[in-house]
């Protein structure tokens, strides 16, 4: 019963990102779209998104290359492409899209 | 998986639309279906035939047109939220006594049920937000 | 088939956009399919229920009325998010319908017990 949620709104928007990163429990993704990429180069999202535990984070791969942007992979941070956009919502069994 | 797309942002004025449109082409590429695409809030322009946007742009309400007619999509606009902004196909055009209309096939315009019955028929239901 | 249980959180003020109204409109559409619907109101979203409003100089709908409604279409479980009103300095007696607060930790536990969530 794990969920993907899905962010499109730049970490500016910190109400936003806050109720979001609050409402992820272990064994969600939080797939980060759109302007929400700009979360890779955000000092205190980037930061508290490393430190969350069981939490899957990906970036849309179109979404950071259109933005000139570098995300940095590590344990629990990939980038993925649409194919896998997809997968990603088939492997959970509900999407949130916070917006 | 039987997916289907809530669309809620601007049809113009933000990404969400081609997003929701690069979703659905992944998927029927990998073999999914989907039951619905439904545009709700001011994603509703998307469903505007007179929208002409310059040749070197993306033309969003082309690009879901083609993908409907390749796959027989169910493309559902929001009838309320469309005639509001008026966007019409020739029936509600002439039950408003408009002297035009800028929507038809394969948009259809229906009412907010039919997102009811796509959360309880599909797998997934996603939305691309405003 | 198993009966999908809907859950909608609403984070938006009344008036100012469209998105609360829209919102309501599925909340009470899906209950109309007779889908069991939960409202969670967080961010600006507790202000919709405020028994105050009286929105007809900017000639709107009122929208406590059209929640003051929600019981009718079988909507009891409306939840409104603790920090949330708080910012706001809303209380429970201010408010058109008996709701309950909900802490972050609690709208947690409540997307991952649903079956479609929907947020506006």
């Amino acid at each position: 019963m794990t969920t993907l949620h899905t962010i499109n709104k730049s970490p500016s928007n910190l109400a936003l990102w806050h109720s979001c990163m609050a409402a992820l429990l272990p064994g969600d993704t939080l797939l980060i779209i759109e302007n929400g990429v700009y979360a890779a180069t955000h000092t205190t999202i980037a930061e508290q998104l490393s430190t969350l535990e069981g939490i899957n984070i990906s970036f849309l791969s179109a979404d950071v290359q259109a933005r000139g942007l570098v995300v940095t992979e590590s344990n629990n941070t990939s980038i993925v492409d649409d194919q896998q956009f997809v997968n990603l919502a088939c492997q959970h069994s509900k999407t949130v899209s916070w917006f | 998986m039987l997916f289907s797309i809530l669309i809620y942002g601007s049809a113009h004025n933000s990404q969400s639309a081609h997003t929701a449109y690069r979703f659905a082409d992944s998927a029927l590429k990998a073999g999914h279906k989907i039951h619905r695409i439904f545009f709700y809030g001011e994603s509703v322009h998307t469903a505007s035939e007179l929208s002409a946007p310059p040749r070197d742009e993306q033309n969003i309400h082309q690009l879901w047109k083609e993908l409907a007619q390749a796959h027989e999509l169910d493309l559902v606009v929001c009838i309320a939220a469309a005639l509001k902004r008026g966007v019409m196909d020739k029936a509600e055009a002439k039950r408003h006594e408009k002297g035009s209309f800028n929507s038809q096939a394969p948009y259809e315009l229906s009412g907010l049920g039919q997102l009811s019955e796509a959360a309880i028929i599909s797998d997934r239901l996603i939305t691309f937000g405003a | 088939m198993q009966q999908k249980k809907i859950l909608l959180i609403l984070s938006r003020a009344p008036y100012g956009d469209a998105h609360a109204k829209e919102a309501l409109d599925v909340a009470l559409t899906a209950a109309a399919f007779g889908l069991p619907v939960s409202l969670v109101l967080t961010q600006d979203a507790p202000a919709l229920l405020l028994k105050s409003q009286q929105p007809q100089q900017i000639q709107q709908k009122n929208l406590a009325s059209i929640c003051s409604a929600l019981p009718m279409y079988d909507i009891e479980n409306i939840y409104i998010e603790t920090l949330a009103a708080q910012i706001q300095q809303i209380t429970l007696d201010q408010l058109v319908l008996p709701a309950e607060f909900v802490n972050e930790a609690g709208i947690a536990l409540m997307i991952r017990n649903h079956d479609v969530v929907l947020r506006f």
